[in-house]
C-alpha cells in the first residue's frame, strides 16, 4: 500500500472512533456494563457486524458509482417516501448532534470542572469553524488518531486484572438479571444495538468516500477500513462495558454521567490513564460532533440535489454550509436550555434503532443494482448477511418505541 | 445507457429522483419530475424534457403536502428565475446520475444557491477558500 | 404520511417522556418499592463518591475531576430524596418507613455535600476524612434495601 492509500485508512479509523464509539456508545456501554454486567456483550458484537456489513455496501456504492447513501435513498424511494425519510433521518441525526457536542463539554468539563454549560458555545464555534476551513483529510487525522487514546480502557481493564472468567461467563450465557425484567434487557438491547449502527456513520463514512474521491481502485482500501475500523470500535466499547462491569456491578453503582465512564480507569491507572481517557472522549466525542454536523447537511443536500462537501469552497456550496450552521447552531441553542445531555443521548440511541431500516434498505437494494454497480454488485455473502440484518432491522424498529413507552424508557 | 432511446427506460427506476450533474460533473439538482408529450400520430408518450427545481418538486410531491411546500417556497424563497426545463436533446447520458450539456447556474436550482450565497455565506470571512492545505 | 405521523408520535413521546410524573404511591407496597429504589439511588451516588474520593487520595485522579463526580453524586443523590419526599405516605406504616429513609438520606446528602467542599479544596486530608463516613452511609443504605426487597 503506498502511503496516501495509507493515509486513506484514516477515514476507516475516525469513522471508527468517532462514529462507532462516539457519546452514544459511551453512555450505552458504559451503563449497560453496570447494570447487567456482560450478559448484553453479544448485542455489541452482532451491532459491530451489522455496521461493517452495510458500511462495506455504502462504502463500494459511493466508490463504484459516486453517489453517496441519501442520494440511494431518495433515488429508491422516491421523492414522497424520501421526503419522510429524510425527516426521520435528519431528527435522529440531529438528536445525535446535540448529545455529541454536549458530550465535548462534558469532556472539557471532567478536566477543567468548569461547568459543561459554559463549553456548549465555544464548543459550537470550533466544530463550525473546523468544518469551514479545515480539510476534509485532515480533520479525520487529527480526531483519528488523537481519539485512539481510548485504548487505555483496553489497558485499564486489563490492569484491573477482573475475573476473566466470570465476565466470559457472564458473556456466553446471557441470562436476565436478578430483579430485572425481560423488556428492561430488550431495551437497553435495543439502545446498544442502535448506539453500534447509528444511522449517521453511513451518511458520513460514504460522503466522506466520495469527498476522497475513491473509485473502483479503492475498494481494498474500503474493505480494509471497514473491517478494522468498526471491529477496533466495537472492541474499545466491550472494554468499557468490562471495565464498569468490574467497578461499578458489584457496588450497585448505575451510570447517568459521562465522568462516571472515566471513573473506572483512574482507578486502574491512575493520572495518566484518566488524562488519556479524558482526552479520547473528548476527540471522540468531538469527531463525532463534526460527522453529525456534516450528516445533517449532507442528508438535506443530497436529497434535493444541492451542492455538498469541503471539496469546494464553502461559497460553492452555499446551502449546504448554511444548513451546517443552522443545526450546529440550534443544537447549541438547546444543549444550553440544560436538557441532560444523558438522556439526549439515550434517546438518540434508541430512535436512532427505530429508524435503522429507513437507511439500510435502500442501500442493500442498490448495492445489489447492475446499473449502478456494473459487476461489483452484491455477492452471496453480502446479500446473505444483508437480508438476515434486513429482517433484525425491521424487528427492532417494530419493537422499539412499544418497548420504550412500556419499561419508561427502561427505568 | 443511451439516451437516444428513451423509451426503453424504466423511467421510475432509472431517470426519476437521480443526481444531475451538468457539462463539468457539478452536482445540479435532482430529477423532480418529467415532462412526457404524446406524439400526433398517436403512439406512446416520449419524455421531452427532464423537470428539476422546488416548483417541479413541489408538483411531483402532491397532496397538502405539495401544495404546503409550494406555498412555502413562494412566501419565504426567491422566485425562480430560471426554467426548471431541460430539454431531453440536452442529455447526455443516464448511469448512477445524469449528465446533462447545461451550465449548473443557468438551472432552475441555482437561484436560492446563489440568493444563501450572497446573503450570508459570502459575507463570513474565508468563504472563498477550499480549506486549509486543499490540493489546488 | 404515515411516517410523518409517526415521527410526530416519536416526538410527543420523547417530549412528554421527559417529565417526571409526581410520584404518587397506591398503597404501602408502593411506597416501599419507591423508598427502595430511593435508597438505590442513594447508594449508587455515595458508592460513586467513594471510588472518586479513594482515586483522589491516592493521587490517582485530579481534583477536578474528583470534585466533578463528588458534584454529580451530590446533585444525583438530592434530586432522588426530594423526588421520593415529594410523595405522600399512604398509611401510619409508611410514615415510620419514610422516617426510617428520611434519616439514611438525610446522613448520606450531608456526608455528600461536605465532600464535594473537601473535593473543591482539594486537601488531600479533609477528603480522606470522608472515606469513613461514606462506607458506613453505604452500609446502612445496604440494609435498608436488603430490608425492604
Amino acid at each position: 500500500m503506498n502511503p496516501k492509500r495509507l493515509a486513506g485508512m484514516t477515514l476507516g479509523v475516525l469513522t471508527a472512533m468517532g462514529g462507532f464509539v462516539d457519546i452514544g456508545d459511551i453512555v450505552a456501554n458504559a451503563e449497560t456494563g453496570a447494570r447487567f454486567g456482560m450478559s448484553l456483550a453479544w448485542v455489541v458484537v452482532f451491532g459491530v457486524l451489522g455496521i461493517c456489513v452495510f458500511a462495506e455496501m455504502a462504502g463500494r456504492v459511493a466508490a463504484v458509482s459516486g453517489r453517496p447513501v441519501f442520494d440511494l435513498v431518495r433515488e429508491r424511494l422516491g421523492a414522497k417516501v424520501g421526503l419522510a425519510n429524510l425527516f426521520a433521518s435528519f431528527f435522529v441525526t440531529f438528536l445525535t448532534l446535540i448529545a455529541e457536542v454536549a458530550g465535548v463539554a462534558l469532556a472539557l468539563q471532567l478536566a477543567t470542572d468548569v461547568n459543561y454549560l459554559l463549553w456548549i458555545p465555544l464548543v459550537g464555534i470550533l466544530v463550525w469553524l473546523l468544518i469551514w476551513r479545515v480539510r476534509f483529510e485532515n480533520m479525520e487525522r487529527v480526531f483519528g488518531l488523537t481519539g485512539l487514546a481510548l485504548v487505555v480502557m483496553a489497558v485499564a481493564l486489563w490492569k484491573l486484572s477482573p475475573d476473566w472468567g466470570d465476565l466470559f461467563h457472564q458473556a456466553n450465557h446471557p441470562a436476565v438479571p436478578r430483579g430485572e425484567g425481560r423488556p428492561t434487557l430488550a431495551y437497553f438491547g435495543i439502545a446498544l444495538f442502535g448506539a453500534a449502527m447509528t444511522p449517521y456513520e453511513v451518511f458520513f463514512f460514504s460522503s466522506g468516500a466520495v469527498e476522497e474521491r475513491w473509485s473502483r481502485r479503492d475498494l481494498v482500501l474500503n474493505k480494509a477500513n471497514v473491517f478494522i475500523g468498526f471491529p477496533l470500535g466495537g472492541f474499545l466499547s466491550l472494554s468499557l462495558m468490562g471495565l464498569t462491569a468490574t467497578v461499578f456491578k458489584p457496588r450497585q453503582i448505575s451510570v447517568d454521567h459521562l465522568s462516571q465512564a472515566a471513573l473506572p480507569t483512574s482507578v486502574a491507572l491512575g493520572k495518566v490513564g484518566l488524562a488519556l481517557v479524558i482526552v479520547g472522549i473528548f476527540a471522540a466525542t468531538f469527531g463525532a460532533a463534526l460527522e453529525t454536523a456534516l450528516s445533517c447537511s449532507y442528508t438535506v443536500s443530497q436529497y434535493f440535489g444541492w451542492q455538498w462537501g469541503k471539496r469546494t469552497a464553502p461559497r460553492d456550496a452555499a446551502r449546504f454550509h448554511l444548513l451546517v450552521i443552522v443545526a450546529l447552531l440550534s443544537a447549541v441553542l438547546i444543549g444550553l436550555t440544560g436538557v441532560d445531555p444523558i438522556m439526549v443521548t439515550e434517546y438518540s440511541i434508541v430512535l436512532s434503532a427505530a429508524a435503522l431500516p429507513l437507511t439500510y434498505i435502500p442501500i442493500l437494494l442498490v448495492a445489489n443494482d447492475p446499473d449502478y454497480m456494473g459487476e461489483r454488485v452484491n455477492g452471496r455473502l453480502s446479500n446473505v448477511a444483508g437480508s438476515i440484518y434486513l429482517v433484525v432491522l425491521v424487528v427492532v424498529s417494530a419493537v422499539t418505541i412499544p418497548l420504550m413507552i412500556a419499561t419508561g424508557a427502561g427505568s | 445507457m443511451s439516451p437516444s432511446s428513451p423509451e426503453r427506460l424504466r423511467l421510475g427506476l432509472q431517470l426519476l429522483d437521480r443526481q444531475i450533474v451538468d457539462r463539468e460533473d457539478r452536482i445540479a439538482g435532482k430529477v423532480d419530475d418529467l415532462e412526457l408529450t404524446e406524439p400526433g400520430d398517436g403512439g406512446a408518450p416520449v419524455v421531452t424534457a427532464i423537470l428539476s427545481g422546488r416548483g417541479a418538486l413541489a408538483h411531483r410531491l402532491g397532496g397538502r403536502l405539495g401544495r404546503i411546500a409550494e406555498a412555502l417556497s413562494r412566501r419565504l424563497l426567491p422566485q425562480e428565475t430560471e426554467d426548471g426545463r431541460i430539454e431531453w436533446d440536452d442529455v447526455v447520458s443516464i448511469g448512477s446520475c445524469v449528465k446533462v450539456d447545461r451550465d449548473r447556474d443557468e438551472l432552475a436550482t441555482a437561484t436560492v444557491e446563489r440568493a444563501v450565497r450572497t446573503a450570508f455565506i459570502e459575507r463570513i470571512p474565508g468563504s472563498g477558500k477550499r480549506g486549509t492545505d486543499a490540493d489546488q | 404520511m404515515p411516517r410523518l405521523a409517526l415521527a410526530g408520535l416519536v416526538v410527543v413521546a420523547v417530549t412528554t417522556s421527559c417529565v417526571h410524573p409526581a410520584g404518587t404511591a397506591r398503597n404501602l407496597a408502593d411506597y416501599e418499592s419507591k423508598a427502595k429504589n430511593t435508597a438505590e439511588s442513594v447508594l449508587s451516588a455515595v458508592e460513586t463518591a467513594g471510588i472518586a474520593v479513594d482515586a483522589g487520595t491516592r493521587d490517582r485522579a485530579f481534583p477536578a475531576f474528583v470534585t466533578v463526580v463528588v458534584g454529580e453524586a451530590e446533585s444525583d443523590a438530592t434530586a432522588a430524596v426530594s423526588g421520593f419526599e415529594a410523595i405522600q405516605p399512604p398509611n401510619a406504616t409508611s410514615d415510620r418507613l419514610r422516617d426510617q429513609l428520611g434519616e439514611l438520606t438525610d446522613q448520606a446528602t450531608d456526608i455528600l455535600a461536605d465532600t464535594r467542599i473537601a473535593a473543591r479544596r482539594a486537601e488531600t486530608s479533609d477528603l480522606l476524612a470522608q472515606t469513613q463516613p461514606l462506607q458506613q452511609t453505604a452500609e446502612g443504605l445496604r440494609s435498608f434495601i436488603a430490608e425492604h426487597s
